[in-house]
């Protein structure tokens, strides 16, 4: 892995809602153009190290971090850092999808209206590529003016995630994108982040291993706030090298 | 740590199942070369109906390993476990295959009288056989020195077999009428070596499950 393939960069990265640590001395690579997946039991700080990535995390009170994430050869945590540059940049989805109470048009046309006050010509341009590099176009072109909580739950997180690609990121951050999803619903998703990973480079966290296994490049397992095994997802399922991270794939534990 | 117990107790039973299999492997072997010892053409006809034995218990096992892919995801040395399971049944009913031709063999000959006592023969399916055995041993136990045991073993087969070969070869030279049954003994060698090579690539399945490395052993 060479340094001009790392998008962002962690390094000894730790950190404590108030007492409780959450990440343990972190260091780990997301590469370019790779889907990687976070893994590993509930509660061993999968959300906890996305939320950092774009800082999300700063929102909970009493956090303290320690170690840095260099994300374009800079540290997130530095005082000069423009935090909603670095929001729209690096974007996220969420577990549930959390459409607004407006319409399907509105949902998506929000942050480039907020952030980048486009044309009328320009903003339709991008809800349609926003909509149509989600694979939703099609199910929506003709009711765009509906409001996004009609769709169904497939539905809802893909227009949430045409509504992050409409703020053009170049790392997405997804948290369990499909938990809330049955299973057709759950694979169209899989698909459309295996379409995005041509583009963007993309997080995942998920607590199904077999999604892992279809969807990531690479596997991150997770243990009680600590990284114990980053490797190509092929190896992490066939032959990974600790043994906590095999017991945790053949669902020995977790 | 919860153990995944219906899981286990499918790959257990799969494995006894490769045992069980293996020990009518050798059951046939011993009969085959038991029938052409004694021209006991009745014992050679019984190795044939082991045969249809052990093809029926590949698939069996090939049920059960399809059936724990497809509904438990086995990962790792499990599915690793599982995918040398497919590889070994394979290795066996092969085997199975040449035991059931040395018996065919044996039908041939018939009652012909043997041109020579059979000495090598006997002591290379002793051989063979224990490598058999072993591999699978090596592989329920995950035993990685007992799988290297038989690949070097390996190598003694191989040169009983050139050692077969070459007695045959002169037999012939010097008396042409032994031509007709020292082709088929030298088929049934070559048989033996063919069994001991199966049983080689079941030991370089173990080493592939506990590493996932693919060896080389012979
Ligand atoms: N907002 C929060 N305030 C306090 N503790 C939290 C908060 N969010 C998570 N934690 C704690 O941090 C640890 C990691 O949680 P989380 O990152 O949500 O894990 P995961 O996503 O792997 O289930 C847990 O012990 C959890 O209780
Ligand atoms: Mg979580």
């Amino acid at each position: 892995m060479t340094d001009n393939e790392v998008v962002i960069k962690t390094d000894g990265l730790s950190l404590w809602y108030g007492k409780n640590q959450a990440l343990k001395n972190v260091s780990l690579c997301i590469c370019q153009r790779k889907v990687t997946a976070i893994i590993g039991p509930s509660g061993c700080g999968k959300s906890t190290f996305l939320k950092v990535l774009n800082r999300m995390v700063d929102l909970v009170p009493n956090v303290k971090t320690n170690g840095k994430v260099v994300y374009h050869g800079k540290n997130i945590f530095d005082d000069d850092i423009n935090l909603v540059n670095l929001r729209t940049r690096v974007g996220m989805v969420f577990q549930k999808p959390n459409p607004f109470p407006k319409s399907i048009y509105e949902n998506v046309a929000f942050g480039p209206r907020i952030h980048r006050k486009p044309k009328k010509d320009e903003l339709n341009e991008i809800v349609e590529r926003s909509l149509r590099q989600a694979s939703l176009w099609d199910e929506v072109k003709d009711r765009l003016n509906d409001p996004g909580l009609s769709l169904s739950g497939g539905q809802q997180q893909r227009l949430c995630i045409a509504r992050t690609l409409a703020n053009d990121p170049e790392v997405i951050l997804m948290d369990e994108p499909t938990s809330a999803l049955d299973p057709s619903a759950t694979l169209r998703i899989e698909d459309l982040v295996r379409e995005l990973r041509e583009k963007y480079h993309i997080v995942i966290v998920t607590h199904n291993m077999q999604q892992a296994g279809r969807v990531s490049d690479d596997t991150c397992f997770f243990l009680n706030g600590e990284l114990v095994e980053a490797d190509k997802t092929k190896t992490i399922f066939t032959n990974p090298r600790d043994s906590r991270t095999e017991d945790y794939i053949s669902g020995r534990f977790g | 740590m919860v153990e995944r117990q219906q899981f286990q107790k499918m790959l257990d039973q799969i494995q006894q199942d490769i045992i069980k299999m293996g020990g009518l492997v050798e059951e046939s072997i011993d009969n085959a070369i038991e029938s052409l010892k004694k021209q006991d053409l009745e014992l050679a006809k019984e190795t044939i109906q082991i045969d249809k034995k052990i093809d029926q218990l590949e698939l069996t096992i090939e049920d059960a390993c399809i059936q724990l892919i497809a509904t438990q995801q086995p990962a790792a040395r499990d599915l690793r476990k599982i995918s040398s399971s497919f590889k070994i049944i394979h290795n066996l009913e092969r085997m199975g295959d040449y035991a059931q031709s040395i018996a065919n063999t044996t039908l041939t000959i018939g009652n012909d009288p043997l041109i020579k006592p059979l000495i090598d023969l006997p002591r290379m399916t002793l051989i063979v056989q224990k490598m058999v055995r072993n591999s699978l041993e090596a592989f329920i136990q995950d035993n990685e020195a007992l799988a290297k045991q038989v690949g070097e073993t390996d190598d003694e087969v191989d040169q009983l077999h050139n050692q077969i070969f070459n007695e045959l070869l002169l037999l012939m030279i010097k008396n042409p009428a032994t031509i007709n049954q020292a082709t088929h003994l030298l088929f049934i060698s070559r048989a033996l070596e063919r069994i001991a090579d199966h049983a080689t690539d079941i030991a370089e399945r173990v080493i592939y499950t506990l590493h996932g490395i693919h060896a080389n052993l012979n």
